[in-house]
């Protein structure tokens, strides 16, 4: 009989070496995996499962995400914690050209307006305004700021009213 | 004299190419493939407060079609990941394709040539040509004296060579 979430996070607490901590963290990871992976999940099983991804997922985990959002239609808060939780395991794997792509392409379709009228420079995340200013150098500091709290975040930081200027090159 | 070589392709682009291509690139391909190709150092200099990253050397083809110097976003980014340090996408100005910063700059021969405005293009690898992680432009061409005949190339600094020499060299621009 497989075991619930219950007993594998009592394994994983009772766990002593290195050695069996990672032996349950993988238990726990494979039974994650494998709900996620079913056709007949149900939502609240998604979202237990996204939230043991979220502190405990790996690179193999962002596509698994994707499939489950195509697969399942997800209502709208599990649908932007899935993103939210795919968002983190990019920023702890370091997939910062996948996040850029991502966020350019929220970008262009999703025009942002600051709060404050004099902010010509806003950092985003997720289409989303982290922090505001008149002056690019603030904005960095803000976001190097929440870096210390989380030094994993990534946020792009983008001209308010064009967000991605076009040049022109040869090549 | 910063570096002087016959066109080459290098055992590194060869790894691009296979990456890219998912097989070997045949004899006569090689042969094509030759050209002003070297091995350069990419000094990081970060912003004030954040922690300096060590760049392994990098394949480099001077493109003098190339407006600007530009290098593969995804080999600074395999760096920040190895150093483990905050993403410092923040600090880099957005533009299509990639980036723009004056965080990295090229050393040629170990010594720094600096692009005309300071800057470095960081584009993604899916929009690098050919099989090189950086791209010399013009913009630090412009730095330099290029000498290029049909198999060999030589960059030179011009304010490290006597005029009277530069002037012995006619394919010198």
């Amino acid at each position: 009989m497989p075991k619930t979430y219950a007993e594998l996070y009592k394994e994983l607490a009772q766990a002593k070496s290195e050695d069996e901590k990672q032996l349950a963290r993988q238990a726990l990871l494979t039974c994650v995996r494998d709900e996620l992976d079913s056709p007949h999940t149900e939502i609240e099983q998604i979202k237990t499962g996204l939230e043991v991804l979220q502190t405990r997922g790996t690179l193999e985990d962002i596509q698994r995400i994707d499939d489950v959002v195509v697969r399942h239609s997800l209502d709208g808060f599990t649908l932007n914690f899935a993103r939210e939780v795919k968002r983190h395991l990019q920023e702890r794997c370091y997939l910062l050209a996948d996040i850029s792509r991502d966020e350019e392409d929220i970008l262009r379709t999703q025009p942002l307006t600051p709060k404050d009228p004099g902010s010509r420079w806003l950092a985003v995340r997720r289409g989303k305004i982290l922090a505001e200013g008149a002056e690019r150098a603030e904005v960095e500091a803000a976001v190097s700021r929440m870096q210390v709290a989380r030094s994993s975040l990534v946020a792009l930081i983008v001209p308010v009213g064009s967000a991605l200027p076009s040049v022109h090159e040869r090549r | 004299m910063i570096t002087r070589a016959t066109f080459t392709f290098l055992q590194q682009q060869e790894a691009i190419f296979q990456a890219k291509m998912k097989r070997a690139p045949s004899t006569s391909e090689v042969e094509d493939l030759k050209g002003p190709a070297l091995m350069i150092g990419i000094r990081h200099t970060p912003p004030h407060g954040q922690p300096t990253i060590q760049l392994p050397p990098a394949v480099a083809f001077i493109d003098t079609g190339a407006d600007r110097t530009t290098i593969e976003f995804e080999f600074v980014e395999a760096a920040y990941r190895a150093a483990n340090r905050p993403s410092p996408l923040h600090f880099w100005t957005v533009r299509p394709r990639g980036y723009e910063t004056h965080h990295f700059a090229v050393e040629i021969g170990g010594v720094p040539v600096p692009t005309r405005t300071g800057n470095v293009v960081l584009l993604y690898r899916k929009y690098m040509p050919g099989y090189e992680q950086v791209l010399v432009g013009r913009d630090l061409l412009k730095q330099l004296t290029l000498c290029c005949s049909t198999d060999t190339f030589t960059l030179t600094d011009p304010l490290l060579v006597p005029i009277r020499s530069r002037t012995v060299d006619p394919c010198c621009r």
